[in-house]
């Protein structure tokens, strides 16, 4: 294939990214060889590009860019961008293209909107592609954090607040705006792709610039109840019950330091035993209602784990001043925990009385109580 | 028991004993091909691949067939003479994970004094953090995997002394879970792939005693589905390549004996593909490199005749980390 004609594709694609804003997805459509119409296909919002013209556009744009790294010449950005747009719709793994972008973003020869779109797009055909949420995290932390007065006061929503000199309140508000669009792009990506570790992760960070930045009461207690109803859909996916437990501790270690209270995260709970015990019968209704899921054992052992350490823990065994008191109360804790204990027992022979996998995972719930809990 | 719901089944009608010379073949020919896509689209991990070829090539006792010199000039090649880092290959740009995979080719192949190391150790001082983290390259992201490559590539350079140990085991040790496994960075899920790294550095640093094997040994074997293969996490289907990560973390922690050793070799077995040579992820897919290199890796840890005896931290043949006087910590049960 002619230089011209990768150059024409190229432009083409470009065009169209660059053109709709409200384009979602891109994927290589299967074509059977070379026909007389241009390959890049918009409808609707999608972009299509026909196989036949893949492996020579890549191929070209590829050596393209490690040329022009080579040589170190100014090139044209436009196309440098190009190239690197392309071959990244293809093969998103490539870090080096990444790295080309991420010094014309710093040179500012690149906008963060346009990368934004970009990445989006690549998570449509690769919602599971690392590299992808590295670039948006990336951004984030050196391009829109760095730059926050001065997008605060350009092209966004929140003008408003900035004209009443509240610069502050409009990088908040632009920050927040940013990390709930974060949000969404986890729970798509997390939708698109089973146990999609990248995404989950990606969601892990997202709920710590919330905590470091803009405050962590509000999203806590909308990702408490996202997390909840995705769970009770998800029952086999291991990440998205860990993303719940990551959020249960750090609720918890926000208790403990009195920044919060529990009631004002999850309104229907008085206490941080009482929180485990709730995410206990959560989730051992899933496991009597989807059978066979080890997931849900997996997490069960997280909170029992947990239930027992605070059940234990010296601050609640021994914080009461007199003897009688203590007892008492390490009692009043005991027999919180021999309750729980007795419902181990239970789900255990009910696991047992059924005929499929749901009794080996029985039987290993029993192992593991055994070994790590002692009883 | 009940049939596993997420698991594959293995056949009479898979292999059941090591092809070793289809599968030096397979590697040999692989290296040498250049033009087509494939090897374009495969060059930004050029550097890896040819480690995981080099390491399963010397298991089948047949380096010699290796073009040594080729190997080392392209390696030379690839070193960043700003940085002192390495690249996956000529016109990308240096990371960690490229770095490991070339000191690790230059031991095998006793080449280390063809590239400058102090431009290694200088590359990997450089990315240490403030918090004992370690970032892959000038871009920053962190990640577990970058914190063994860091060790790794010292240890075998035998230069630990250059960065902050202290830190660098004190922050791998903040990214452990209930469960006892370990994820890419502090909360992130455990994940078989970074328990290997997390544990090689603590083995690597002597600080494995900081592990409770018991509880980590017991979530690595159950990572072992009926039909003998392995997972990397909870309810994913199994893959030939975790038969290298779950396997040698257990053998670093003195728990290998805790699987079942003879459905786990029969599971690699099924993964080869008896025509073009090479294992696969999982019986019936298309070979690679990668799951290549990581089922002999596998089978040597179980000890397969035939197959040269591999270290667990280094995945390098132990013979090599002999000849250089290195020695890495197990733990003791």
């Amino acid at each position: 294939m002619e230089e011209a004609t990768c150059e024409r594709i190229m432009k083409k694609l470009d065009m169209v990214i660059s053109q709709d804003s409200l384009l979602d997805e891109f994927d290589i459509v299967f074509s059977p060889g070379e026909v007389n119409r241009s390959p890049v296909i918009h409808v609707e919002h999608k972009l299509g590009l026909e196989s036949w013209c893949v492996k020579h556009v890549y191929a070209y744009a590829y050596s393209k860019i490690l040329e022009a790294k080579h040589s170190k010449r100014q090139e044209d950005v436009a196309l440098f961008l190009r190239w690197t747009q392309f071959c990244l719709l293809i093969a998103p793994e490539v870090a080096t293209f990444w790295n080309v972008r991420k010094m014309f973003l710093r040179q500012g020869h690149l906008g963060v909107d346009a990368d934004l779109h970009l990445t989006k797009l690549i998570l449509s055909r690769k919602p599971k592609c690392m590299q992808v949420f590295q670039h948006r995290k990336w951004m984030f932390s050196n391009i829109l954090m760095k730059d926050l007065p001065r997008q605060a006061n350009g092209t966004h929503d929140f003008n408003e607040d900035n004209r009443n000199g509240n610069v502050d309140l409009g990088n908040s508000v632009y920050v927040k705006q940013f990390l709930f669009s974060e949000l969404n792009i986890c729970a798509w990506t997390a939708d698109k792709h089973q146990n999609n570790y990248h995404s989950w992760n990606h969601r892990l960070w997202v709920l710590q610039q919330f905590g470091s930045l803009v405050g962590f009461a509000d999203v806590c207690r909308s990702e408490y109840e996202t997390s909840h109803s995705w769970i009770s859909i998800h029952v086999s996916e291991h990440s998205g019950l860990h993303y719940l437990q990551y959020l249960l501790d750090s609720i918890v270690s926000f208790v403990t330091e009195a920044k919060v209270e529990i009631m004002e995260i999850v309104p229907c709970v008085d206490s941080l035993e009482r929180l485990y015990e709730k995410e206990l019968e959560f989730n051992r209704d899933l496991i009597e209602e989807y059978r066979d899921h080890e997931a849900l054992f997996c997490h069960r052992r997280f909170l029992l784990t947990r239930l027992r350490d605070l059940c234990s823990s010296p601050q609640r065994t021994c914080s009461p001043p007199s003897p009688a008191m203590k007892r008492s109360c390490v009692e009043t804790v005991n027999s919180a925990w021999s309750a729980v204990l007795l419902g181990e027992r239970d789900l255990i022979n009910r696991c047992l009385q059924t005929s499929s996998y749901q009794k080996t995972l029985g039987e290993k719930h029993a192992q593991w109580l055994n070994n790590v809990v002692g009883i | 028991m009940a049939s596993h719901p997420k698991d594959v089944v293995i056949t009479d009608e898979h292999p059941k004993t090591l092809l070793l010379q289809k599968h030096a073949d397979y590697i040999i020919g692989y290296s040498k091909k250049e033009e087509d896509y494939e090897f374009t689209m495969t060059e930004h991990f050029r550097m890896s691949g040819m480690y995981w070829g080099i390491t399963a090539v010397d298991l089948l006792s047949q380096l010699d067939r290796m073009d040594r010199s080729a190997i080392i000039e392209f390696v030379r090649q690839c070193q960043d003479k700003t940085s002192g880092g390495f690249s996956p290959s000529l016109g990308h740009d240096a990371h960690l994970l490229y770095t490991l995979s070339a000191v690790q080719i230059l031991v095998i192949m006793d080449g280390m004094d063809e590239v400058d190391t102090e431009g290694i150790i200088r590359f990997i001082v450089g990315l240490q953090n403030e918090d004992g983290s370690f970032s892959g390259d000038q871009w920053g992201e962190v990640d577990t995997r970058f914190s063994f490559c860091a060790v790794a590539c010292l240890s075998l350079l035998k230069r630990l002394d250059a960065i902050d140990i202290d830190k660098a085991v004190e922050f791998v040790m903040k990214c452990q879970n209930v469960d006892g496994g370990f994820g890419t960075r502090p909360g992130s899920e455990s994940h078989a792939g970074q328990i290997y790294c997390c544990v090689g550095l603590l083995s690597v640093t002597g600080q494995l005693h900081r592990v409770n094997g018991d509880l980590l040994g017991w979530w690595l074997c159950e990572r072992q589905l009926p039909s003998g293969g392995l997972n990397g996490r909870p309810e994913k289907l199994p893959d030939v390549c975790y038969s290298w990560w779950v396997l040698a973390s257990l053998k670093m922690l003195d728990r290998l004996h805790w699987i079942n050793a003879n459905k786990m070799r029969l599971f690699i077995m099924a993964t080869q593909d008896p025509e073009t040579g090479g294992f696969t992820d999982r019986p019936g897919d298309m070979v690679d490199l990668y799951h290549t290199h990581f089922g002999l890796a596998g089978l040597s840890l179980l000890g397969e005749p035939g197959l040269k005896q591999i270290n667990p931290v280094f995945c390098m043949p132990q013979y090599v980390i002999d000849r250089i006087s290195v020695s890495v910590q197990i733990l003791a049960t």
